[in-house]
């Protein structure tokens, strides 16, 4: 009996030993990930504001002086406000119309149930699986077909279609989790479908709304292949594509501080919308796990 | 106003193999209040979802005053519905839920405003109007249900299980509040529950299902004193009517082998249930002539005014879901737990039902 009880309590103790190894593994992991992502994204803040003569000499230390100059050369080698203006004008449009798309799209996918809407919405599905690339030239050859390569609609309109995907199936799940009920309350109070979608079905899917564009945005922000492939002028270049180029014009001037202060111009609007915004993304995908 | 007449009304959902509606007919009066009475699952939502035109019948028509409105959508019947869980808008305020069907209208604001604010003063919701649903109780919730309702007088209400997410307290003032307030917009209601004291005191007549079948539509007394059928008897009353094997042969009812010495009621040779109401069971001694059977008492349930006397007895003598014998007794009458008594029926008040339809045999 005694023995029993010894070994019972032996094996309590094992468990709880490995689930505490394996907890304590896990978050040892998780924050060794965490500090390294800050470290670097430090690392590249700090180096933004140092001098070319001293960055790598000593890598962690703080910046003697304060050189604003680097960013007014990142200014200058981004041609930042041309393509701030070109990723906002893009990003923004494309975001935009992919929710005005998606939205309607999914909220009929999810409650029509009219025939063919699971295939479709498997269809969607495998839509977020297909590479940009595969598509890149019969869309650049398709986009110049109708005059619009080389031009900010003709992105746009690319941002929009690749967006669509991802942005209509995410919109599914969230329109699924919403109850039934509203709907048919607002049926027998005389609301038309289309009334019933926007005057309360759209208002309830707003945290998902906002999740949802949050991603698209961030996703569109940093694209680069489409914006690399669809527009050639200098003056239709996104600032990824202004990236690109100070890192080409680096070969020549070593002006690595420059750089970094162009790479911080260009992941601190989206980091910023991020922290921001984090919490309500988070609410956003998880309100149909919770219900 | 209107009334509602079911005209052999039948569902059955795709992929189902049962009928969750059969030919279900009846008439709902204009300015009646129905009640859907039933066990879960027994069709009472489907019935009100097909009269609100959230749901197609398979087969039949719904009729409002006289009309088939099956092709009607379901905003043009001038209906009102309240859902279970209330169904109210989370984004809106208790103002724009009340004045949503009239804003849908287009109704002016100046009116709509005067009107909601009525239905609100109607339910004492005036406080209260700036609120989201989010931070309301339950009981306020379900006001606001009823106000989005009422606000815009429709000729009928549909109500499912309004009351079920209540507490007990608040559920016994909200049934007397919706029968004053029927009764004041004098509108026809069709309010569905399963709790047969909710059937009992708020309807004029009952419509009682069970297994997608209408079983009797009476007055609440009427259901109570004269079932038509074995299960009617059985869900209407509380605690529910004792149901016994007996069987008739020449004028002489036999409970198990024990003749009754009573001069049973007319009826021909056969097998029958006799249904004895708790407050109708009797205790009295084993030996005595009244007794009828023996039984021992299993559990004794003190509720103050009366007591609840659960008595064990030969299990072949008693349906195979239909437990053992309660007597209602007073307080003071009370035998101990344990103890052996004799169990007396008057069979002048029993009810008679026959054994293979369960059909009550007084009623023919
Ligand atoms: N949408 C549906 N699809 C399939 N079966 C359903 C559906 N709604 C209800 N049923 C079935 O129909 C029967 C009656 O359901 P319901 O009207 O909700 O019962 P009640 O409201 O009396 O509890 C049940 O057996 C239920 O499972
Ligand atoms: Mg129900």
């Amino acid at each position: 009996m005694t023995g029993s009880g010894a070994n019972r309590f032996q094996t309590g103790v094992a468990k709880r030993l490995y689930r505490w190894l394996w907890r304590g593994l896990g978050g040892a992991f998780v924050w060794l990930w965490v500090a390294f992502s800050l470290g670097i994204l430090a690392w590249i803040i700090l180096a933004a504001f140092k001098r070319n003569d001293t960055v790598f000499a000593d890598l962690w230390s703080l910046p003697d002086s304060i050189e604003g100059e680097n960013f007014s050369d990142a200014w200058g080698l981004l041609n930042l406000a041309r393509t701030s203006f070109n990723s906002v004008l893009t990003v923004g449009g494309g975001t935009f119309l992919t929710m005005a798309v998606s939205a309607p799209a999914a909220y009929a996918l999810a409650r029509m149930g009219f025939r063919g809407a699971g295939g479709l919405t498997a269809f969607f599905a495998f839509g977020i699986g297909v590479p940009v690339h595969s598509i890149v030239i019969p869309l650049f050859l398709g986009l110049s077909e109708v005059g619009l390569s080389n031009s900010l609609t003709g992105l746009t309109i690319a941002y929009v279609g690749v967006s669509i995907p991802f942005a209509v199936f995410l919109m599914t799940g969230f329109f699924r989790s919403l109850p039934t009920e509203l709907e048919e309350a607002a049926t027998m109070e005389g609301a038309k479908p289309v009334r019933v979608f926007f005057s309360v079905m759209l208002p309830l899917a707003k945290p998902g709304m906002v999740a949802t564009s949050l991603i698209v945005a961030v996703g569109l922000w940093n694209e680069f292949l489409l914006a690399l492939t669809l527009t050639f002028d200098e003056a239709k270049r996104t600032i990824g594509i202004g990236l690109l180029n100070t890192f080409g014009a680096m070969r020549y001037t070593s002006n690595w501080v420059g750089l970094f202060a162009a790479v911080v111009i260009m992941i601190v609007p989206m980091t910023v919308l991020y922290t921001w915004m984090s919490r309500r993304i988070i609410e956003g995908l998880t309100v149909g796990a919770t219900r | 106003m209107a009334s509602i007449s079911f005209d052999k009304v039948t569902k059955r959902f795709p992929g189902s193999e049962v009928k969750a509606l059969s030919s279900v007919s009846f008439d709902i009066g204009d300015g009646e209040f129905v009640v859907l009475v039933g066990p879960s699952g027994c069709g009472k939502t489907t019935l009100l979802r097909i009269v609100a035109g959230l749901e197609s019948a398979t087969e039949g028509r719904v009729l409002i005053d006289g009309k088939d409105i099956s092709r009607v959508p379901p905003g043009d019947r001038n209906i009102a519905m309240v859902f279970q869980n209330y169904a109210l808008f989370p984004h809106l305020t208790v103002e724009h839920n009340i004045g949503f069907g009239l804003r849908i209208r287009g109704v002016p604001k100046a009116e709509r405003k005067r009107k909601v604010r009525e239905a609100a003063e109607l339910l004492e919701l005036d406080q209260y109007l700036d609120r989201r649903p989010g931070e309301l109780s339950g009981g306020q919730r379900q006001r606001v249900a009823m106000g989005r309702a009422i606000v815009r007088r429709p000729a009928a209400f549909l109500m499912d299980e309004p009351l079920s997410n209540l507490d007990a307290k608040l559920r016994v003032e909200m049934r007397a509040e919706i029968s004053r307030l029927q009764r004041r917009l004098g509108a026809t209601m069709v309010y569905v529950t399963h709790d047969q004291t909710e059937a009992m005191t708020m309807g004029d007549r009952v419509a009682v299902l069970d297994q997608g079948l209408v079983q009797q539509v009476a007055p609440p007394v009427e259901l109570y004193q004269n079932p038509a059928n074995v299960f009617v008897g059985g869900f209407i009353g509380a605690p529910r009517m004792n149901l016994l094997r007996g069987t008739c042969r020449g004028g002489t009812l036999r409970i198990g082998d024990r003749p009754v010495r009573q001069k049973a009621p007319n009826m021909g040779d056969g097998e029958v249930l006799i249904g004895a109401r708790p407050e109708d069971v009797e205790l009295v001694s084993p030996e005595s002539e009244a007794a009828v059977l023996t039984g021992r008492v299993a559990l004794v349930e003190h509720l103050g005014k009366e007591t609840h006397v659960h008595l064990d007895i030969d299990e072949s003598l008693t349906l195979p879901d239909g437990g053992n014998i309660v007597a209602t007794s007073a307080p003071l009458a009370v035998p101990q737990e344990g103890a052996v008594v004799g169990i007396g029926i008057d069979l002048h008040l029993t009810h008679f039902f026959a054994a293979d339809s369960g059909l009550s045999m007084r009623a023919h």
